[in-house]
């Protein structure tokens, strides 16, 4: 309970103090009462989420007896402080990474080459896709008023690019500089946007706080446990607070209140169907249809994410409902197509552990690809400013 | 023969992934080549081309080139009864930073438009890294082909920069009179570039021709975390203390024309002299008009805040200068 409540207690002060203490403000602002001095001026620790989140599964692993405690101060320091991992996850277990940590660490050659082919896809999904789908995306959410429903749609598309190619790309350079270590880190995204479904989705898109929240969270809720009602309370709490999880502010508890929502109506109209884990085998109309369905629901969530505020999240609607193309509308969607048509080739390359590419192409064929993937992303790179990857803010 | 075969499948990975990221590159907008280099002009936007770059670090770097190469849009019909006017400057003309229908000339040609009688056309003739030099001949240019009734000329700091681009630019010979250099026809770039122009296209090869630029600064770029921010400087009055005798006779040259309106936004120690010069011309000044707007609004017309970066006139700064314009134009072409 000490451990539970240190944690706890030093991620509600560090990120969440003044959102509460604001939220509060405006509720007795009401009541003409001013509580502004109550407000701190707090530097958020890089992180934090990811690392409380990973001490809290050894505390709760420890306690229900699915870990023994470990006598080692240092791998337990370095359990909490890998750094390839320690600033934007993936989240570990205690239980998967103790062990890797109490053997003499050396990368085997396998792990090597995997380990430089992760950092280089990994830096050309967070450069080249990711910080140049951001580059429009600032620009058009940092000034919304100025631009029409076309581009705004465009913008919010491209949002859904640069989030997912950041934060797998940021996963995929954390995974493969720990397999340089001789380290294996688990894989966080799995083509999440090749979904059928949202409880696909989430079991496909950032899988290791997925899990986290079910196994942590929504289990010690009770799950499934106390009937049909409380299941979908449970998840409906369980996202709310992974909305939290990502930021002190309304419009996240409002994203995990969308995707608790689209998660119940799921379990609801799937009766006591089982979801498949299984990946496609066949392409058909109806499988393009689901992908499409699935996106689209979670394109809506990503505006609430990425929104500044309820202010801006409104004018964005306005903005629809006003409709006005441009010139610059066509082209961003344009755009917005290429980035989208970039995602899927290189998630078709990598769906199913890369079954379409194994053994088409020979060695030399995909080090001679990889090395210009480096070279030009390298040449960017040199020339664009920096980008700081979207969930260190977390 | 292993070897060979590994070789050339190595090259062959290689040059398809190189084709793959052409393709997005051009068609995601990330960087593609906007100049092409013209026996008469030099460097030359291409018309009709929606130009794009994701470098500029100032708002977007979006805006579409007219038929003739100019950004904004194109030519008004033969017989047309709108009065036309022409705006010659550097790149806060092109304003490729925020989009047309957001830049000084449009806001402006809409206020004209709705406070006036007569029709309007208000055209972009800015080009990037414009020294008088240079405006000078792309001020002649302007007058053989298009013929506006009225010209805009914008003078700032940046208008006093030696000629950059490679294109053609005035200069004085030993008995001070104006002769235009064309040197840059015998350049080795300019003669590669007539063989291979067709490469000029390539978004990748643009890319890598542009790393040649960054690699002074290479250390600073990989260690970027070991070297203090740098300062940010406005004005460098370093290099401008005193107008050259070919800009002084620029000016006089332009000033005696008096179809100009000159738009001046001049920081640099060089205000004094050039006020000095353009005493009795038609001028806007908007340097005060944007000193009111730091000091009373809070603004500054330079920053841009999502960018974190001083540079251009962002957004706000625009607008207040297309209505700053439109209500003192009709002023001058009444005269």
């Amino acid at each position: 309970m000490i451990s539970l409540f240190s944690n706890l207690g030093i991620l509600a002060f560090f990120k969440y103090f003044n959102f509460f203490v604001g939220s509060f403000e405006e509720i007795t602002q009401i009541f003409e009462e001013n509580l502004d001095y109550l407000h701190l001026n707090i530097i958020l620790p890089v992180g934090i989420s990811f690392y409380t989140f990973q001490t809290l599964s050894y505390t709760i692993d420890v306690y229900r007896g699915r870990l023994k405690p470990t006598n080692n101060f240092v791998d337990f320091a370095l359990f909490v402080s890998f750094f390839p991992q320690l600033v934007a996850g993936p989240i570990e277990r205690a239980s998967s990474l103790l062990p890797q940590f109490s053997t003499r660490l050396s990368p085997s050659k396998k792990q090597i080459k995997e380990g430089v082919f992760l950092i280089i896809t990994g830096l050309f999904r967070k450069v080249l896709i990711g910080d140049t789908a951001g580059k429009y995306v600032d620009q058009l959410f940092g000034n919304m008023q100025l631009y029409t429903g076309a581009e705004l749609i465009a913008g919010l598309i491209l949002f859904s690019i640069q989030i997912y190619a950041d934060f797998s790309g940021y996963s995929r350079v954390a995974r493969g500089t720990a397999k340089l270590l001789g380290v294996d880190l688990m894989v966080n995204f799995e083509q999440p946007y090749f979904s059928r479904n949202i409880t696909e989705f989430w079991r496909r898109w950032h899988i290791s706080l997925s899990s986290c929240l079910k196994d942590y969270l929504y289990i010690s809720l009770g799950g499934n446990r106390y009937g049909i009602s409380r299941t979908y309370i449970n998840l409906m709490l369980t996202m709310l607070l992974g909305g939290l999880w990502h930021g002190a502010s309304w419009n996240f508890v409002i994203w995990g209140g969308l995707h608790g929502m689209y998660l119940a109506l799921h379990k609801f109209f799937l009766g006591t169907k089982k979801v498949s884990n299984e990946a496609i085998k066949r392409v058909s109309l109806k499988t393009i249809f689901q992908i499409m369905s699935t996106y689209v629901l979670v394109l809506f969530t990503w505006l609430f994410f990425r929104a500044s505020s309820w202010e801006a999240t409104t004018l964005f609607f306005k903005k629809i409902i006003n409709w006005q193309n441009s010139e610059y509308g066509s082209y961003l969607l344009l755009v917005s197509a290429a980035f989208v048509l970039a995602v899927i080739v290189i998630d078709l390359l990598d769906y199913n552990d890369g079954v379409l590419l194994r053994g088409k192409f020979s060695k030399a064929f995909r080090y001679g690809a990889l090395t210009c993937m480096f070279i030009i992303t390298l040449a960017y790179m040199f020339q664009a400013k920096s980008s700081p990857f979207i969930y260190f803010a977390f | 023969m292993e070897k060979l075969k590994n070789i050339f499948f190595a090259i062959l990975g290689f040059g398809l992934m190189l084709i793959v990221l052409e393709l997005f590159f051009t068609l995601g907008g990330i960087t593609n080549p906007i100049i092409r280099i013209d026996s008469k002009y030099g460097e030359q936007y291409i018309p009709d081309k929606m130009c794009n770059s994701l470098f500029v670090t100032e708002g977007f770097g979006l805006a579409k080139t007219n038929e003739n190469g100019w950004f904004g849009k194109g030519q008004p019909k033969i017989n047309s009864s709108e009065k036309t006017i022409g705006v010659i400057g550097n790149s806060f003309v092109a304003s490729r930073q925020v989009f047309s229908r957001n830049n000084f000339l449009n806001i402006s040609e809409i206020h004209l438009n709705r406070d006036s009688e007569s029709t309007y056309g208000v055209y972009n003739y800015g080009k990037e890294a414009l020294p008088l030099s240079q405006l000078l001949h792309v001020k002649e240019i302007v007058k053989e082909e298009y013929n506006p009734d009225h010209i805009l000329i914008l003078i700032n700091d940046r208008s006093f920069k030696a000629a950059s681009r490679m294109a053609p630019f005035y200069e004085l010979d030993n008995k001070e009179q104006f002769v235009l250099n064309t040197d840059f026809k015998s350049t080795i770039v300019y003669k590669v570039y007539q063989k291979v122009s067709w490469l000029s296209n390539s978004s990748i090869l643009f890319l890598a021709y542009r790393v040649k630029n960054f690699l002074p600064n290479t250390g600073r770029i990989i260690f970027d975390k070991f070297y203090p921010d740098k300062e940010v400087i406005l004005v460098n009055t370093q290099e401008k203390e005193q107008l050259s005798t070919v800009n002084s006779k620029i000016l006089h040259t332009l000033v005696a024309d008096k179809d100009i309106v000159f738009i001046t936004d001049i920081r640099g120690v060089l205000a004094a002299d050039v006020k000095e010069i353009l005493k009795d011309a038609n001028t806007i000044d908007l340097r005060p008009f944007l000193e009111e707007m730091e000091t009373i609004d809070g603004v500054n017309p330079y920053y841009w805040e999502i960018d974190k970066d001083y540079g251009h006139w962002n957004n706000e700064a625009h607008k207040k200068i297309g209505l700053e314009l439109a209500k003192k134009l009709p002023h001058f072409f009444k005269r």
